[in-house]
């Protein structure tokens, strides 16, 4: 049952990169600003993802927006409930970094878009999406441009589409987004990231954002 | 229960080893014929992660070391107590580029497992997944999960359910 390469998603991503990459001097670089040390991959320039809002199936379909409180912390991630391996483990880890925070935990919330909203209803969402972070929002939209748009502003890709074996094939990001009390883009783990990591990133930023 | 060739407890493997060790050992005649019976895969550190509420599938991580001949992961199985059925995917990089951006997961037919070699089945690579969950996993339970082996057939695993 081997599948060929997704070469229009392949393209994509290309395109995804160059553009990227022509969006400004020393776009996505990975080392980091002046006295940086987080592990994360810090967005230059921090995209602005303020103006993105999607139904909040956790709070009655409320438009939400993609911006932090003040002071605080705003992870965004680009998911799906039915995904065994990445969206837990990603999620799992951030829980064991939040709470490697103490008291500052309180200030790092998670909002899940699903990228699969045909299976994730608004009631499963959050669900799941809170049984990682207390009082997590539960982003899901059946308008596919509204949802795009908004990956689109993140730089995160997706699709979904039938498998051979008739369940659906999906492909997303596994970035964890990490969005400031401006609505910017300020930091990106890759999957993988440790939670050890991510809590000290989290830690660093919440210093810069002040207390 | 379908008839496959071997039926393997992981501690009964280890007893028979070391039962085999001790027996060589003695320089006994039939140490001399368990000895020369080719090692088969051993599987240690099984484990799947808790399910979080809503969550329909599941995945189970494990490392399986390679016996005296190269053998192949070919499927696994579970009760339908534990979910409706189990097959070994991977994650990968939908476009192998970009840093493992996007990712994608596909099933996969067979996972080589190289004589001596170890295999990870780990997060974000090689898994056992769990589809149409029966119920949660919740931390401190156990999962059954029979691997099929092409030449080691069936070899039971029990997989504790933890956080990593």
């Amino acid at each position: 049952m081997k599948r060929r390469p997704r070469r229009a998603l392949l393209a994509l991503v290309v395109a995804g990169l160059l553009t990227a990459g022509c969006a400004g001097d020393g776009g996505g670089t990975e080392t980091g600003g002046a006295g940086s040390t987080v592990t994360g991959i810090e967005r230059d320039p921090a995209p602005d993802v303020s103006t993105v809002a999607l139904p909040d199936a956790a709070a009655a379909g409320r438009p939400f927006r993609t911006v932090a409180g003040d002071g605080s912390l705003l992870l965004v991630y680009f998911g799906y409930t039915s995904c065994p391996d990445v969206c837990p483990t990603t999620l799992t880890d951030l829980r064991t970094a939040r709470r490697r925070l103490g008291d500052a935990a309180g200030r790092v919330d998670l909002a899940m878009v699903t990228i699969d909203p045909a299976r994730d209803t608004g009631e499963v969402l959050t669900r799941y999406v809170r049984s990682f972070v207390p009082g997590a929002h539960a982003l899901r939209s059946d308008d596919p441009a509204a949802l795009r748009a908004a990956a689109d502003a993140f730089g995160a890709d997706y699709s979904v589409s039938p498998g051979p074996s008739g369940r659906p094939e999906v492909v997303h990001t596994g970035n964890l987004y990490v969005v400031d009390d401006t609505g910017h883009l300020v930091l990106q783990w890759p999957f993988g990231t440790a939670a050890g990591d991510m809590a000290a990133d989290l830690a660093l930023l919440l210093g810069r954002t002040g207390s | 229960m379908p008839a496959t060739p071997t039926r393997t407890r992981l501690a009964a493997t280890g007893l028979a080893t070391a039962l085999a060790l001790a027996l060589a050992a003695c320089g006994d005649d039939d140490a001399d014929s368990a000895s020369a019976e080719p090692e088969e895969v051993t599987v240690r550190d099984a484990w799947a992660r808790p399910t979080a509420a809503g969550q329909t599938a599941g995945a189970a991580y494990m490392v399986l070391t390679g016996g005296t001949e190269d053998d192949r992961l070919v499927g696994a199985e579970v009760d339908g107590s534990v979910a409706r059925t189990a097959e070994i995917h991977e994650t990968m990089p939908a476009g192998g580029m970009g840093g493992g951006d996007a990712m994608t997961m596909r099933e996969v037919d067979a996972v080589d497992v190289p004589a001596g070699e170890e295999v990870a089945l780990e997060p974000g690579g090689y898994h056992v997944m769990l589809l149409g969950l029966a119920g949660p996993l919740e931390e401190g339970d156990t999962v059954e999960v029979d691997l099929e082996l092409e030449h080691a057939g069936t070899i039971e695993v029990t997989a504790e359910v933890r956080d990593r």
